[in-house]
C-alpha cells in the first residue's frame, strides 16, 4: 500500500514538472518558430479586478498577433479587447475560451495611436496565468 | 568723378563776373538745379531703407555667429557614477537625482526654467515642486516629459533591449523618438512604461516589480516569487552570473525580505528555506535540485 502511494504521488510531481517545463519550452518554441517578427512577452497577472491592462502605442495597417500560452492548463474564459482612449472597443473584441493552452488572436487598427489593451479574466487564475506573446505579422 | 565735375562747376561759377539783368538766375538756384537734374541728393525714404537693411544684416550676422558658438546655449553639466555604490546630487532647480553604478547624465537648465537631461545607465529623479517648464528627459530612444512634481526611476542601460519608466509618485508623458513624439503614453503612479530599443514597441501597465529601486534602498522582497525571476533580480542587483541548471527549477517559489545583505547570505536562505542548492563554479552561481 506504501508502495503504491508513493508512485501515486511521484506521478503527481512529475506531472507538476512537465507542467512547468511545458510553459517555459513552449514560450521558447513560439518565440523561435512563428514566422511574425517577435515584439515582447508579458506574463500576465491577474489583478484584483480581474481586468489587466497594457496601453500601447499601435501602428496604423499593421497586423499584430497575440498568442496566449498558460503553463499549466487550458486556456478559458479571456475576454480580450483593444479600445482606444475614450474606452470604447475599436477592435479583438472576443472571447478566448480554448481546450488547448495556447491561443492565437489577431488585430489591426487603423490609425497609429495611443490604445488600451484589455484582458479579463473570468475565473480564477493562480499566479503567472498567462504569458503573452506580441508579434507583429504584416507591416505596410 | 562726380565730385570732380562738381568742382569744375563751381569754380566756372565763381569766374562769372556777373549775370545779364534779365536772367533770373543765381548760384544757389543752379546748384540746386543741377543737384535736382543729376538726382545727387539721396532720397529721405530711401536713405531709411538702405540704412535698415544694413542695420539688420548686420544683426542678422551676429546672431548667426552667437548661436553657431553657442553663446545662448545653456550650460550643460555632466554627471557620472563610476564608483561601486549609487551617488545623490541636488541639482540646481531643487530636484534631486541619485544614480546608479555605471550611469551619468548631462542636464542644462534655461533661464525660462526648461529643464533637459540625457541619461545613460539607471537614475532616480524626484522634481521639486511644481515646474515653471516642463522637464524633458532622454534615455536612449525613449523621451520623458514632466509637467508637475513626479517622482520615478529610468533604467536606460546600453546593452539592455528596453528601456523602462518606472513612476513612483505624478505622472509623466513618454515618447519613442523613433515611433514619432506626437504620440505619448501617460504614465501615472505605480505604473510602469517600457520603451523598446529595436521593435518600435512602447507599452505601459501596472508595475509589479517590487524590486525596481532595489538598488537604491537596498533592501529585495520575494512573495512567493518564482525561481525564474528570483535569479534574475539577483543577477541585476548583484551583477552576477546565475544560472538554473534545471527548467523545473524555475517554477519552485520563495518567499523573504532582505536588506543590505551580500549574496551569499541571500543563497544560503534559499537553501535553507527550499530543496534548492546553490554552487559556484568559476565565475558563475549554479541553482540545482
Amino acid at each position: 500500500m506504501r508502495t503504491i502511494l508513493s508512485i501515486f504521488v511521484l506521478l503527481l510531481a512529475l506531472q507538476a514538472t512537465v507542467n512547468a517545463q511545458c510553459a517555459i519550452s513552449e514560450k521558447i518554441n513560439w518565440s523561435k518558430e512563428y514566422e511574425g517578427k517577435f515584439l515582447k512577452d508579458f506574463e500576465v497577472k491577474q489583478s484584483e479586478s480581474n481586468v489587466t491592462r497594457y496601453s500601447v502605442i499601435l501602428k496604423k495597417d499593421t497586423q499584430y498577433a497575440l498568442h496566449f500560452v498558460n503553463p499549466s492548463t487550458s486556456i478559458s474564459n479571456i475576454k480580450l479587447y483593444v479600445s482606444d482612449s475614450e474606452k470604447y472597443p475599436v477592435t479583438l473584441d472576443t472571447y478566448v475560451d480554448s481546450e488547448k493552452n495556447s491561443f492565437v488572436s489577431r488585430f489591426k487598427v487603423d490609425k497609429k495611436s495611443a490604445y488600451h489593451l484589455f484582458i479579463e479574466f473570468n475565473e480564477k487564475c493562480d499566479n503567472e496565468c498567462v504569458v503573452m506573446l506580441l508579434y507583429l505579422e504584416e507591416e505596410e | 568723378m562726380n565730385n570732380s565735375i562738381d568742382n569744375i562747376f563751381r569754380d566756372k561759377v565763381a569766374e562769372l563776373d556777373s549775370i545779364p539783368k534779365e536772367v533770373e538766375w543765381t548760384p544757389e538756384k543752379g546748384w540746386a538745379s543741377y543737384q535736382q537734374a543729376n538726382n545727387h541728393k539721396a532720397k529721405p525714404l530711401r536713405r531709411f531703407i538702405l540704412t535698415a537693411t544694413s542695420t539688420a544684416a548686420a544683426i542678422a550676422l551676429i546672431v548667426a555667429l552667437a548661436v553657431n558658438s553657442n553663446i545662448f546655449a545653456p550650460e550643460v553639466i555632466a554627471l557620472q557614477n563610476q564608483t561601486d555604490s549609487i551617488t545623490e546630487q541636488q541639482l540646481p532647480n531643487g530636484s534631486r537625482v541619485w544614480l546608479n553604478k555605471n550611469s551619468s547624465i548631462a542636464y542644462s537648465v534655461r533661464k525660462s526654467g526648461e529643464f533637459t537631461m540625457d541619461i545613460d545607465g539607471e537614475v532616480y529623479l524626484e522634481t521639486a515642486g511644481t515646474a515653471k517648464a516642463p522637464y524633458t528627459l532622454r534615455a536612449g530612444n525613449a523621451i520623458i516629459s514632466i509637467k508637475s512634481q513626479a517622482a520615478l526611476n529610468v533604467r536606460a542601460y546600453p546593452n539592455d533591449y528596453d528601456i523602462d519608466i518606472t513612476v513612483t509618485n505624478g505622472s509623466v508623458k513618454v515618447a519613442d523618438n523613433i515611433l514619432g513624439q506626437g504620440l505619448s503614453l501617460l504614465v501615472t503612479k505605480g505604473n510602469y512604461c517600457s520603451v523598446s530599443r529595436t521593435n518600435s514597441l512602447v507599452y505601459a501597465t501596472l508595475n509589479n516589480n517590487p524590486n525596481y529601486l532595489a538598488w537604491k534602498t537596498g533592501e529585495i522582497t520575494f512573495d512567493n516569487t518564482p525561481m525564474a525571476t528570483v535569479t534574475q533580480v539577483l543577477r541585476s542587483f548583484y551583477g552576477q552570473d546565475i544560472e538554473i541548471a534545471d527548467d523545473s527549477i524555475a517554477y519552485i517559489r520563495f518567499t523573504g525580505t532582505y536588506t543590505n545583505l551580500s549574496l551569499d547570505s541571500i543563497l544560503a536562505a534559499i537553501e535553507d528555506k527550499t530543496a534548492i542548492k546553490a554552487t559556484r563554479l568559476h565565475n558563475k552561481v549554479i541553482i540545482s535540485k
